[in-house]
């Protein structure tokens, strides 16, 4: 054979999504900006809490915070470690063993995730719910003295309740003030990200299981599918998401669980329409009629070709419904809805509001840090849409 | 009742006054109205008419790949190998497809699925029909990238198909075409997005595994040189129906309805009119080309008459008042016409 064309094979390749989305300024400070929510979340009892992290006195060297780690501790903490080790597998490990095809290095990345992500649950479904009753505030506070002691930077509990240095302003000692226990509220804070991020991404798988699953039939098969998910989508649509929150909870017991839900289970008319959209347009494309012919089955199609194609838009829209997400989950627990036990940013709000005439520093901050974090998640969303269609840009 | 010499006799596939069509059922056009064809084991059957006369939806249409709504076969039959393809169950007419009618369609660019690589997508059909395990699949995609001349096959597998050039591309489709063995191969327009020395190697390639794999093709093209290079035989379609059909040779030699002897006028050549083997000669005297006046007229505006009448030289009264009848004119040459031409 000659006079075949190759020319293709030999060309560099078009920049990734990734390459696309790095050279934006905004969406990149957006992900930093998040990417360190996930850390402190992550990392909480490390970065604020009244345990040390270091303790020795004589009996040999003590870590103390793992001692009085709890079981949603553990799994943050864990979860963390599993996502470090999962990115620096696929960093280096084809650069150790060089012989490994990228489909073998995906297994073994795999394999990898799976024990840590079997070995994780085990021990934290096992994790023993104790009481711990060494307190080490007076090594912190200066009572007692320890060969080695070190505290975290931020070294007050979330709830200490000292009831001393009541709605102290921002100083050296309580960068955010304290509240009206004298409690610091940057340790509040830090331990109340788990809660906002935790509700953006439940909230959003919830809503992404129903909404892709819901608009992929619609969108594939159409007829009386297309019509039944259509009329379901008005009608959920019609519901006010906040009030139907609100009675709903009132049946429920209150658990940040059911929030989480309730907003997922509200929100997926967005995501069904886009992806029924993306279905519709694409079943008709030749690769789609390609597949067909070549025997494959409808579920096949649909997941196996069409879904990938059709998830750009998808995966847009669920970052901006993560913001949405978070928003709710402010605004009721400002409105003291929802568990009191769950100690977010907006129910942080919700407790300070008596005192905000009087202490800038409790509306302030917490009030920032939601404000933050939709605009890092919106930022992060309109990056990746122009990252993800690049016709859309100008 | 067939008997066992009947069934050998039978052709591989025998499509009977199939009729498609789109739109409300009462109301709807008849994008394909009352075709019969048949294609014999390892024989080559060329279809060829203008756009919209048809062929296509003829090709779906046996394949049960038109979009319901707005599409519908309403009438008709496709055997193959004795089976009436239309009244199979859902999961029966799918291990048909691909495993023994394989289809290559028009548009290389889009006919690939962007998000997987060449190799993958030739592997699942595989997997599906073959039942082969994920390493023996992607080895014999690899196998039949290579025989369809693919050179680095291996390389090629693993690329995506925004890095293959169109003939490329159409060389991994007739590899995942012919990867699982089908009986018959419909070819849909298989060259006509590529340029014209591309043309050449794929209609070539064609041709040679179709010998190899002793496997019957369906060529389906509006250019009567793609046609003539490869098939045994040729239908031409006209508005839906089949006007004309006779052995290859005979037809290009001895058109009998006046729309294929108007398409062979309006075929260019270098000189004279196209000849068997596809190739321009320089024997013969130039000649203009002469287009044939007029369009094909819309399905919705067919009543009992010849659908030609309007753009033929030849038409009388009659043609107006009855649809004439596809009788042989010769064996082997039938012609729906009142008035074919008897000679050159």
């Amino acid at each position: 054979m000659t006079g075949i064309d190759q020319s293709g094979l030999d060309q560099p390749r078009p920049p990734t999504t990734w390459m696309r989305f790095r050279r934006q300024r905004a969406p990149m400070i957006g992900l930093v900006l998040l990417g360190g929510l996930f850390v402190i979340a992550a990392l909480a009892p490390f970065l604020a809490g009244n345990r040390p992290i270091l303790f020795a006195d004589g009996e040999g060297l003590e870590l103390p915070v793992l001692a009085g780690f709890t079981q949603e501790d553990f799994f943050w903490f864990a979860g963390f470690g599993a996502a470090l080790l999962a990115f620096f597998c696929s960093k280096f490990l084809r650069r150790i063993r060089p012989s490994l095809s990228a489909r073998q290095g995906r297994r073994v990345l795999c394999l990898l995730l799976g024990i840590a992500a079997a070995v994780i649950a085990a021990i934290g479904f096992s994790w023993p719910e104790r009481l711990v009753h060494d307190d080490y505030t007076p090594y912190r506070d200066g009572g007692r003295e320890a060969s080695l002691c070190v505290f975290p930077p931020i070294c007050y509990g979330p709830t200490e309740v000292p009831l001393t240095n009541s709605l102290d302003s921002p100083s050296l000692s309580h960068l955010f003030g304290t509240d009206r226990q004298g409690d610091d509220v940057l340790a509040r804070m830090i331990h109340g990200t788990r809660i906002s991020l935790l509700v953006a991404v439940t909230a959003i798988l919830v809503c992404m299981a129903i909404g892709i699953a819901l608009g992929a039939a619609a969108g594939y098969f159409g007829g009386w599918i297309d019509a039944l998910v259509l009329r379901l989508i008005e009608v959920v649509t019609c519901f006010p998401a906040f009030f139907a929150v609100l009675a709903v909870l009132a049946f429920l017991p209150p658990r940040i669980f059911w929030v989480m839900l309730i907003i997922g289970l509200l929100r997926w008319p967005g995501v069904a329409r886009l992806t029924r959209g993306e279905f519709l347009r694409m079943r008709d494309w030749d690769f789609v009629a390609a597949a067909r012919a070549m025997g494959l089955s409808n579920g096949r199609i649909m997941v196996r070709h069409i879904l990938p194609n059709a998830l750009a838009p998808v995966i847009v829209s669920a970052t901006f419904g993560m913001a949405g997400a978070i928003l709710i989950e402010s605004g009721l627990s400002f409105l003291g809805i929802g568990p009191a036990s769950c100690q977010s940013w907006g129910r942080l709000l919700s407790e300070f509001r008596p005192y905000f005439d009087v202490a800038w520093w409790l509306s302030v901050f917490p009030g920032a840090s939601i404000f933050i974090t939709v605009v890092a998640l919106n930022l992060v969303g309109e990056g990746l849409r122009d990252a993800l269609d690049p016709r859309l840009k100008k | 009742m067939s008997t066992e010499s009947d069934r050998k006799a039978q052709p591989l596939l025998e499509v009977r006054g199939l009729k498609t069509v789109f739109g409300p059922p009462e109301a709807g056009a008849a994008a394909v109205d009352g075709v019969s064809l048949a294609i014999g084991r390892a024989e080559a059957l060329g279809l060829v008419g203008e756009s919209g006369s048809g062929k296509s939806v003829t090709a779906l249409s046996i394949l049960r790949l038109v979009a319901d709504p707005p599409g519908k076969i309403v009438d008709g039959e496709i055997f193959f190998k004795g089976r009436d393809l239309l009244r199979l169950e859902a999961d029966a007419m799918r291990a048909v497809r691909g495993n023994e009618i394989a289809l290559i369609l028009q548009e290389p660019a889009t006919a690939l699925n962007p998000v997987m690589t060449v190799g993958s997508q030739i592997a699942e059909a595989l997997r599906l029909h073959e039942k082969l395990n994920r390493r023996d699949a992607n080895r014999r995609a690899v196998e039949f990238l290579d025989r369809v001349g693919i050179p680095s096959a291996e390389k090629t597998a693993r690329s995506w198909p925004h890095q293959l050039s169109g003939g490329m591309i159409q060389r991994a489709m007739i590899a995942m075409a012919l990867s699982c063995g089908p009986d018959l191969l419909i070819a849909d327009e298989p060259t006509s997005a590529l340029d014209v020395t591309i043309q050449a190697q794929i209609l070539d390639l064609l041709h040679r595994l179709r010998r190899e794999e002793a496997m019957s093709l369906l060529l389906i093209s509006h250019d009567l040189g793609v046609v003539a290079g490869i098939c045994d035989r040729v239908a031409v379609m006209y508005a839906g129906e089949i006007v004309e059909e006779a052995e290859k040779d005979r037809l290009f030699e001895r058109p009998g309805h006046p729309y294929t002897a108007a398409l062979l006028r309006s075929t260019p050549t270098l000189r004279g009119t196209p000849t068997l083997r596809g190739t321009p000669t320089l024997r013969g005297t130039p000649q203009r080309l002469r287009p044939i006046p007029g369009q094909v007229p819309s399905p919705s505006a067919h009543g009992a008459a010849c659908r030609f009448r309007g753009r033929c030289a030849k038409a009388q009264p009659v043609c107006g008042e009855d649809k004439p009848p596809l009788d042989e004119l010769d064996p082997g040459h039938r012609v729906a016409c009142f008035f074919p031409e008897r000679k050159v």
